[in-house]
């Protein structure tokens, strides 16, 4: 069987970048594996700017952003296989992918960086009552067909869902011809950035009806409308606010899903909040030598950050192949009052400072985030704001993790 | 006037102070671009076009302004934009189509080979 010190699954940006920081590190004898025709991973359809600000301090589209470290993996000669799907990684870290030419093969690594990504949720997941007609669509799926295969999906148009893909599409179908007759968005708040809703919605003057819900689906062979019901407080449907809309497609915004079915194959511990693997500070796994980074991990709001995270990654991978990782510590980290989910869930080592990542789960002002040991605040902030669109982090310093009493430190957010 | 800075994933809110049909102060940028954003957004809303062109073999080209656009002339750029077909190989950086408006420039943002 064929071995290699690294295998990186996905070859996005999540695992263009933690190829490079391995490779950085003095791994040289890795491989990256992605299931597409090319690298870049979902950067290839996001064609609008607004990537790489953090990262370039410049404002790119996402295959520009794609293509800075493209062409760094090309530069460094970093091998890597296209067309490949992995179809299975054990316990004991043989993965086996299989594609056209070479058919099924298995390789053997010291250690595996999991950079597969995140998937939409589909109608499936939202039971809309109706007839089942083409024309609905999730907003990547759209993306793909528009921006990559030079395809029209419709001419009417209501999206459901006021993430950012929904209202990049939003504009897109507008741009392209299309009537954007409604934004739909369940929350009494879009889980967008506030710059989409600007020049997404406003510039093209679409309506963004919060606290609205698609409730029926009309049409036989193809999409012929939608019925729009108001919500409560609990986002149930309010009878007697139903009302029609015609169109001739309806795109779906409404949450990405960690891919995480190999992991789950590997018997890696996760976490029910952030569905992605439960890891320490290195973002390795409960599999010793497996390392998961982006948006397989948790669902990031920019590609800076994925790369960021993926550094970590890689260099972490580095230090585990080479025998150098320290572990000296196991305290867990746990979300607390106001906050959905946290990341690194753990802390193994007090030998360098960690940031930690968590989203709030509702809009607040005046913040303050307190991290209690149990005994302890052993560390305090502020923010002016918090969404939960907009990922958080706090950095604990050296000394302050030599401080903490116990094994188990929790993440509390106060605000109005 | 009130105004959601849109040049980066910040979205600060901007408030624009007017006195006499000139601006009188900027408050809220988390930056300069945020000024200069808000200074142009009040006098000629300005947007970068982000886009498709299809090659002669029908493979899809992504491709944006080279400079941002004033926003009413948008659609009139995506009309010249979808009247043509560009020959491949293209490369990251080629201007496709030359003075759409003004001195803007549309220009590839990926390589087909």
């Amino acid at each position: 069987m064929q071995t290699k010190d690294l295998v990186i699954i996905g070859g996005g940006p999540a695992g263009m970048a933690a190829a490079v920081s391995a490779y950085g590190k003095g791994i040289r004898d890795l491989l990256i594996i992605e299931r597409d025709e090319s690298l870049g991973g979902i950067l290839q359809q996001c064609i609008h700017n607004g990537f790489g600000l953090h990262m370039f301090k410049e404002e790119l589209t996402g295959p520009e952003y794609a293509w800075r470290y493209e062409k760094m993996i090309l530069d460094l000669g970093i091998p890597f296989k296209l067309n490949s799907m992995v179809v299975d990684i054990s316990k004991d870290k043989v993965i086996t992918y299989v594609n056209e030419e070479e058919g099924e093969v298995k390789i053997k690594a010291k250690a595996i960086i999991l950079a597969m990504g995140c998937r939409e949720r589909s109608r499936g997941a939202l039971n809309i009552p109706g007839t089942r007609p083409a024309g609905i669509y999730t907003a990547g799926t759209a993306q793909k067909f528009i921006n990559m295969m030079g395809l029209m999906v419709g001419r009417q148009v209501v999206i459901l869902g006021s993430g950012d893909i929904g209202l990049i599409m939003a504009r897109r179908m507008t741009l392209e011809g299309a009537s954007v007759k409604a934004v739909c968005e369940i929350m009494p708040y879009s889980s967008g950035l506030a710059r989409n809703i600007v020049q997404c919605l406003d510039d093209f003057n679409i309506p963004l009806k919060l606290g609205h819900t698609v409730t029926k689906i009309h049409g036989k062979d193809r999409l012929e409308g939608v019925t729009i019901s108001k919500v409560d407080e609990n986002r149930r449907p309010i009878p007697g606010t139903e009302e029609y809309t015609e169109c001739d497609t309806l795109l779906l915004s409404v949450g990405l899903i960690p891919e995480n079915e190999l992991t789950k194959g590997m018997g890696i511990e996760l976490d029910g909040s952030t569905r992605g693997a439960v890891v320490d500070q290195n973002r390795e796994t409960s599999l010793e030598g497996v390392f998961s980074c982006g948006n397989v991990l948790h669902v990031h709001d920019l590609v800076d950050y994925v790369s960021e995270e993926a550094y970590i990654a890689g260099e972490a991978a580095a230090r585990y192949i080479k025998g150098e990782r320290v572990k000296n510590n196991n305290i867990s980290v746990t979300a607390s009052d106001n906050v959905s989910y946290v990341v690194p869930q753990r802390i193994t080592s007090d030998k360098e400072k960690v940031k930690i990542y968590f989203r709030t789960k509702n809009e607040l002002d005046n913040v303050q985030i307190i991290v209690s040991d149990c005994e302890n605040v052993v560390y305090k902030a502020k923010r002016r704001k918090t969404k939960p669109g907009e990922m958080e982090y706090v950095t604990m310093a050296e000394d302050v993790l030599n401080n903490i009493k116990g094994n188990e430190i929790s993440l509390k957010v106060i605000g109005e | 006037m009130e105004l959601v800075c849109i040049v980066c994933p910040v979205s600060c809110n901007l408030e624009v102070v007017m006195e006499d049909g000139k601006i009188k102060e900027i408050k809220g940028a988390g930056c300069k671009r945020g000024v200069k954003y808000a200074e142009e957004e009040t006098i000629c809303p300005k947007r970068t076009l982000t886009t498709t062109i299809r090659t002669t073999d029908n493979r899809m080209v992504p491709v944006r302004s080279d400079k941002p656009l004033p926003k009413d002339r948008v659609f009139e750029v995506m009309e010249k934009i979808n009247k043509v077909k560009c020959v491949p190989p293209v490369r990251i950086g080629d201007i496709i189509l030359e003075k759409v408006y003004e001195d803007v420039n549309i220009i590839a943002t990926r390589n087909i080979g």
